[in-house]
């Protein structure tokens, strides 16, 4: 038997009534102030794009009626002892991400250059200019997303070495303030030329969820 | 279920991106965000496994394309 955790709440939220994966009953494994949500399996779930979606859906349906940070899809421990271990040795830094995170959503954000990247050069200089030079446009074209920072609790942005894709950024948002948001990053938008932009959310705070001191 | 996940897309996002981002998003936040309550995922297994997610992904909506 293993346990499955899905995230660590504060405890005095609502009850915990409903399934977890493979129809397994959710429960609490409280440790003071923090409950990790977990639910029991003889084996861990198979790892399949309609399970993930599952998961998701449940830590949604949690973070509902609780202040939770979502744990790292596949996070199985042995037993009780050992989710109890977890919270009392993490305990200040689930706090301090708990307390950061609270009331607020993860928003989504990536783009994508509207026209493809020219074509590769042949020299070897030739290519890493052009890749520097597609890097520089991207890193201008993401500081000009800058206003949506006063909009958000915290961001990060990311110029990922694939070529095709200029940058990708998380925001974490207050729920509220979804949709200011929004509308502002259509603003914004209409004014940027040479990438197209998707925000997808609101998703629960896994990308503020590590641990960094505050 | 996955399109559902778009607040916004500029005009010129093709239509199928959405869907497309949002699992895109879902990936990248469920596999590399989140508490590692777990001391046994690795930092390299986790990433080899994204990559693996999203080339079967790419190689799925591949299919769909070819097969019209």
């Amino acid at each position: 038997m293993t346990v499955l955790v899905y995230g660590i709440a504060e405890h005095g939220g609502a009850a915990i009534k409903d399934a977890g994966l493979q129809w397994r009953p959710l429960r609490g494994v409280r440790a003071g102030p923090l409950v990790a949500i977990v639910s029991d399996h003889d084996e861990p779930p198979a790892r399949s794009v309609e399970t993930l979606w599952h998961y998701e859906e449940i830590v949604e349906r949690i973070a509902a009626g609780h202040s939770m940070v979502p744990a790292r899809f596949g996070s199985v421990l042995d037993d009780d002892e050992a989710v109890l271990e977890m919270l009392h040795a993490k305990h200040e830094t689930l706090s301090t991400i708990l307390g950061r995170t609270r009331g607020a959503v993860e928003l989504a954000l990536r783009a994508t250059w509207d026209q493809p990247p020219a074509p590769e050069a042949h020299t070897g200089t030739g290519y890493l200019r052009a890749r520097l030079e597609l890097r520089e446009r991207a890193r201008a074209i993401a500081a000009e997303l800058m206003p949506l920072g006063k909009l958000s609790r915290a961001s990060r942005c990311t110029l990922p070495a694939r070529q095709d894709e200029p940058f990708r950024c998380a925001f974490l948002v207050d729920r509220e303030q979804v949709p200011d948001f929004t509308a502002s990053l259509q603003q914004l938008d209409d004014r940027l030329s040479g990438v197209d932009l998707v925000c997808t959310g609101p998703w629960p705070p896994y990308s503020f969820a590590e641990e960094v001191p505050a | 279920m996955s399109t559902g996940r778009t607040l916004y897309a500029s005009s010129g996002a093709s239509a199928s991106a959405g869907g497309q981002v949002s699992l895109i998003d879902l990936l990248d936040r469920l596999l590399a965000g989140g508490v590692v309550v777990h001391g046994h995922i690795t930092l390299a297994a986790a990433d080899i496994d994204l990559v693996d997610l999203d080339l079967a992904i790419l190689l799925a909506s591949h299919d769909k394309v070819t097969s019209k």
